[in-house]
């Protein structure tokens, strides 16, 4: 993998125990990146916001978010983001805790790529790694 | 010049003098007449036709403008010669062509024209002359007059009112029969005052309204009464129309008819009499008439003058005073018995004359009889037979008297020759009676019996027959009028004789079609009376009864004969004297008694139920004179009434005991009982029904609700039964009710409903209690195994990092206890989400559709795949049926019970798990049955219990809440679960599901 820049990932996860585990995850799958972590739907909608107003703040390729975060959902963060002129295509994975149809369909029809509930085994949450490091390929192969 | 034909007609009269011979000749043979005159007006030129037209003949240079003719405007005022049309517009006016102009020849005729005058001008504008062109419109002039003549005829002579009426009610304009039937002297007694004056004070406000509507654009008919100028009261009948002006605003034209004779049928009878008495008293004869008992009541004027005697003294059997004694006694005789027998008396004897003269008197006396033969009045007459009397000269002049008496009255007289069957004489009055035209000949017999209708010839010829061997005539007969209409006649003629031999038939005959029709009406109306189920009783303002029908006779019990004379007050019993001064003192007032429900009592002394309806009886002046009395024997009714007073008070008894609000409802739907409860309950007053009654206290939430299903319950006749709040006034708070009601028959008929209002609050609270608690155990549960599930994700994958990153670093005991807390939080991790199973076990809202449970099974097997595969399980399933359960549950059931099957199978013999249904009523029973370990039958309730096992955690995997789950789906579909088994030999799981 040619590197030009790390990747910049936002994660809004507001379990200190997943946002670490989503850390292992990246790590094990390589994934060169730098996160940014918000602990709830207000921070994240903030940082996006802070992101939106000013043209020399990097760019973002990733946001990796969960969807029962306090103040703000998942869902209402992903709409945040797709209302914005800069990261109107930025690729969402959207986690959840517990599977459910009615989540995955409204993350879906929000744009978001892929739909990760978070399991209850090393190696199946080790998995994220792998899909996010596939999906950041992808859309750097499209952009060039 | 002539070649060029475009060249105008100005250019071409060559400054108003036609010299070209070529034009002159072309202009003298238009139809049209032209003349030109210079610039004074003296004539220049003047074609034929306006010599034919004008009827003379000009002098050209001299006569000027119009040849002086006489000219009229349209109104008739006469036009002075210089202001004529040709005259103003050489003095240089404005003249509007086409005006129109009456003239006159010098011959005297008129004729219509309309002048075209023109000015000619030379090139400097100066006039030169002027042509006119007239055109004859005489013709389409008299046509137009004739038709708005012959129209206006029409209206004058119709013997209708016509009459136009504005929206404010002035009268515009009425025609002669209007102005008559008004009592006008002529049209400005009327024209121009308010209609409204005449109309009689109590029909004053339906005629304002009746003209209003119809000068707002409606049609109408409407039956009124007036009060003519002179005070004659009369009901007319009117059928109006909208008319509309020219300036757009409408009036009323109507037709009006004199309908009084259809309510005055006694005036008509009156009026007839009248004329009969009038014609009585101009005949040279004695007249006189008697009741059927012989009592003269009336005496004609020949009578008295005769005798010169007074009324006073004739009087009943006063007339024996002028008989000569010695032949009174015969007379009397004679005279008593034709009262006895009603024969016809004919005598001649002596009757004293005011110069005490006795002369003698050939006597008739004829019975008059009604439609059934009996004598109503004796007719008598005297006929002075001294000889001087009999002179033909006495005869004329006898004659012409009459015809002066009768001039005024519409009776027509003849004379008629019995031998050449010849009418002398057949005066206007008969020819109009007739409808003879003026000038139409009636000579001979024949003429008069060709009007005759065709039925009554059989009883007239014959009569006409006897009259020429000298019989005299009285017949009431009907004739046929040239426009097909039918007319009664009443004639009377009487036989002159000279020397014993028939010479003159003299007559006199009257319209009695008025009294014809109104015999009919009262023939029918008689009929209609005498057949009627109800006893109908007329009496005067005294209460003596003055008819009897059949019916009262049958209701009563007296014959007519028996009641008619006596006082009303036969029937009433002692105990309600009081009520017919009453009555009778509404009845002078004019007022109906409508449905009065009494007693009366028959002339046996029986008490009888009766339902009356007296009207006041009016005069022709409109006196109130007496009254008409229904009486409608109501017995049958009134007991079967008091029946069901009984049977209601014995039900009321019996709701008013009962703990509940008890109601009944008309067969409409109305309220019309509550029983006591109601009244505890709502405190309302005992005459408050309908959905009034309920609306009160009803919340306001479930009143459209209510009433639509109640409505629509009444409407299919089905049974009620809807739950609302009503406000309980005592615990000041609203309270659920529970409303039922049911329909009572009877036969066929809905007759009533019966209704009750039960307290469900108590009820509905538990209910609704018991829905919040499921409710937030639900959403706890939800909440609990989610925010459970987080926590033991991360004692699970972080014990396997630490065992993944530093098991080298572990020894043996560090590595079990690590295993051990990876256990236990896989373990929880099982509990929650079964938990979280059992809450959403029945959470599912929406009504489940018909699902395969086939379908269902497999899905069930496919998840124990791996379960099954391993323990190399037979499951071995019929087809099962599709029924309404939502699919996941279908799926949890057989994935728990076969689960369970494979699972606690016995270690000697491979698993067979059987999977049958069996359908019972309106149910499925669904069976499973295994070969495995088989339950205690100690047990067989408890498994069913939640966190329940039979087994400790290391023999056998599972949470204790798979059963729990089944029982509570079962449960949810008002179904049951139960295990056969026996230990050792295998169980068999039995639950049953709605079909």
């Amino acid at each position: 993998m040619t590197r030009i820049r790390q990747f910049e990932i936002l994660v809004a996860e507001d379990s200190p125990q997943d946002a670490e585990l989503v850390r292992e995850a990246l790590k094990e799958h390589s994934v060169d990146c730098k996160l940014h972590l918000a602990r709830d739907g207000a921070r994240a909608i903030a940082f996006l916001d802070a992101l939106e107003s000013d043209s020399a703040a990097p760019p973002l390729d990733l946001v990796l978010v969960d969807m029962h975060l306090p103040m703000f959902g998942g869902d209402e963060i992903l709409k945040r983001l797709r209302s914005t002129e800069r990261y109107g295509q930025t690729p969402v994975i959207v986690m959840s805790g517990i599977r459910s149809p009615f989540g995955e369909e409204t993350a879906l029809r929000n744009a978001a790529q892929f739909y990760f509930t978070k399991p209850s085994t090393l190696e199946g949450f080790m998995e994220l790694g792998s899909i996010v490091r596939s999906i950041l390929e992808k859309s750097r192969r499209d952009s060039a | 010049m002539i070649a060029n034909g475009t060249q105008p007609l100005g250019a071409l009269v060559n400054g108003a003098n036609i010299n070209n011979t070529v034009l002159r000749d072309m202009i003298d043979q238009l139809p049209v007449a032209v003349y030109t005159t210079d610039a004074e007006g003296r004539l220049t030129y003047f074609n034929s036709a306006a010599r034919t037209l004008s009827g003379r003949e000009p002098e050209l240079g001299t006569d000027k403008w119009c040849v002086t003719w006489k000219i009229f405007l349209p109104n008739g005022s006469p036009l002075p010669h210089d202001q004529c049309p040709m005259a103003r517009a050489l003095q240089g006016y404005d003249v509007s062509a086409g005006a129109e102009c009456m003239a006159e020849r010098p011959d005297g005729t008129r004729f219509w024209f309309m002048p075209y005058p023109a000015v000619l001008r030379d090139s400097e504008g100066r006039i030169t002359g002027g042509i006119n062109v007239l055109v004859d419109i005489t013709e389409r002039k008299n046509a137009q007059l004739e038709s708005d003549e012959s129209f206006r005829a029409i209206v004058e002579t119709t013997p209708e009112c016509v009459k136009i009426v504005a929206a404010d009610g002035s009268l515009r304009q009425m025609n002669s029969a209007g102005l008559a039937m008004v009592e006008a002297s002529c049209a400005q007694d009327v024209i121009g005052r308010n209609i409204y004056d005449v109309i009689a004070p109590e029909d004053r406000d339906r005629f304002r309204e009746f003209n209003e509507k119809i000068c707002s654009g409606q049609r109408g008919t409407l039956e009124f009464d007036i009060i003519g100028l002179r005070g004659t009261r009369r009901h007319l009948e009117t059928h109006a129309a909208p008319l509309r002006k020219s300036d757009g605003s409408i009036v009323q034209l109507a037709i009006t008819h004199d309908i009084t004779y259809r309510w005055r049928a006694e005036d008509a009878l009156r009026a007839s009499e009248e004329e009969f008495r009038g014609l009585a008293n101009a005949i040279p004869q004695l007249v006189w008439m008697a009741n059927p008992d012989g009592w003269i009541y009336w005496y004609n004027d020949g009578w008295y003058g005769y005798t010169g005697t007074t009324p006073k003294d004739m009087e009943g059997w006063g007339w024996q005073s002028v008989h000569d004694p010695t032949v009174l006694p015969a007379v009397l005789e004679k005279w008593r018995h034709s009262i006895a027998t009603g024969e016809p008396f004919e005598m001649t004897f002596p009757l004293r004359g005011a110069d005490g003269i006795f002369r003698p008197f050939l006597t008739r006396i004829v019975p008059v009889r009604d439609h059934h033969g009996r004598v109503t009045r004796w007719f008598g007459t005297n006929t002075d037979v001294s000889p001087q009397v009999k002179s033909e000269k006495d005869l004329r002049f006898s004659q012409n008297r009459l015809h002066a008496a009768l001039a005024a009255s519409a009776t027509g007289t003849f004379c008629w020759n019995p031998k050449t069957g010849e009418f002398l004489d057949f005066d206007e009055n008969l020819r109009k009676l007739f409808g003879f035209a003026a000038d139409e000949p009636v000579r001979v017999t024949e003429d008069f019996i060709g009007r005759v209708h065709p039925e009554d010839l059989i009883c007239l010829i014959p009569a006409v027959e006897a009259c020429r061997r000298g019989a005299d005539f009285e017949m009431e007969y009907r004739v046929i009028l040239p426009d097909g209409s039918i007319r009664w006649l009443y004639d009377r003629a009487k036989m002159e004789w000279q020397n014993g031999q028939p010479t003159y038939l003299v007559g006199a005959c009257t319209d009695i079609t008025g009294r014809k029709q109104s015999e009919e009406a009262q023939l029918r109306l008689a009929a209609i009376v005498e057949s009627s189920d109800d006893a109908i009783i007329s009496k005067d303002l005294n209460g003596i009864i003055k008819s009897w029908n059949r019916s009262a006779e049958r209701v009563f019990g007296y014959t007519a004969p028996e009641a008619i004379g006596k006082s009303i007050t036969i029937l009433i019993p002692p105990d309600r004297e009081d009520e017919e001064p009453r009555i009778l003192a509404r009845l002078r007032r004019g007022e109906r008694v409508d449905h009065f429900e009494t007693k009366r009592r028959r002339k046996d002394g029986v008490l009888i139920d009766i339902s009356l309806t007296i009207s006041p009886v009016k005069d022709s002046t409109g006196r109130i004179i007496g009254a008409s009395k229904i009486a409608r024997d109501i017995s049958d009714r009134k007991r079967v009434e008091a029946e069901l007073v009984a049977s209601e008070l014995r039900f009321r008894q019996l709701a008013d005991s009962m703990p509940q609000i008890v109601w009944t409802a008309r067969s409409d739907g109305q309220v019309d009982y509550y029983n006591e409860r109601w009244y505890e309950f709502t405190g309302f007053s005992y005459d408050i029904f309908g959905e009034k009654s309920w609306l009160e206290i009803i919340h306001p939430d479930d009143v459209a609700g209510c009433r639509e299903l109640w409505e629509a319950c009444v409407g299919a006749q089905k049974p009620y039964e809807a739950e609302h709040r009503f406000w309980d006034r005592h615990q000041n708070r609203w309270k659920w009710f529970m409303a039922r009601a049911v329909p009572v028959r009877h036969g066929q008929h809905l007759v009533k409903w019966f209704g009750s209002f039960i307290d469900i609050h108590e009820h509905k609270r538990i209910e609704e209690d018991l829905r919040r608690a499921n409710r937030d155990l639900e959403q706890f549960a939800f909440s609990a195994s989610h925010d459970l599930q987080e926590p033991l994700r991360g004692i699970k994958i972080y014990s396997e990092l630490l065992e993944k990153r530093y098991g080298d670093r572990l020894d043996g005991n560090a590595l079990k206890f690590l295993g051990n807390v990876r256990n236990g939080a896989s373990r929880m991790e099982a509990l929650v989400r079964d938990l979280l199973a059992y809450t959403q076990a029945t959470k599912a809202d929406a009504a489940p559709e018909c699902v395969d449970s086939n379908r269902a099974l497999q899905a069930a097997l496919s998840n124990l795949s791996s379960a099954i595969s391993e323990s190399g399980a037979e499951i071995k399933a019929e087809a099962l049926p599709s029924l309404p359960v939502h699919e996941t549950h279908l799926q949890q059931l057989f994935q728990n019970i076969v689960g369970n099957a494979i699972k606690y199978r016995s270690p000697d013999r491979r698993p067979i798990v059987r999977v049958s249904t069996e359908k019972q009523n309106e149910c499925w029973l669904f069976s499973v049955s295994d070969n495995g370990l088989g339950i205690d039958p100690e047990y067989k309730e408890s498994i069913f219990g939640i966190f329940k096992r039979l087994h400790a955690c290391d023999e056998y995997s599972g949470t204790g809440i798979g059963l729990a789950i089944c029982e509570r789906i079962v449960d949810r579909y008002d179904g049951r679960i139960w295990v056969e088994s026996e230990p050792g030999q295998g169980s068999t799981f039995r639950f049953t599901l709605p079909a």
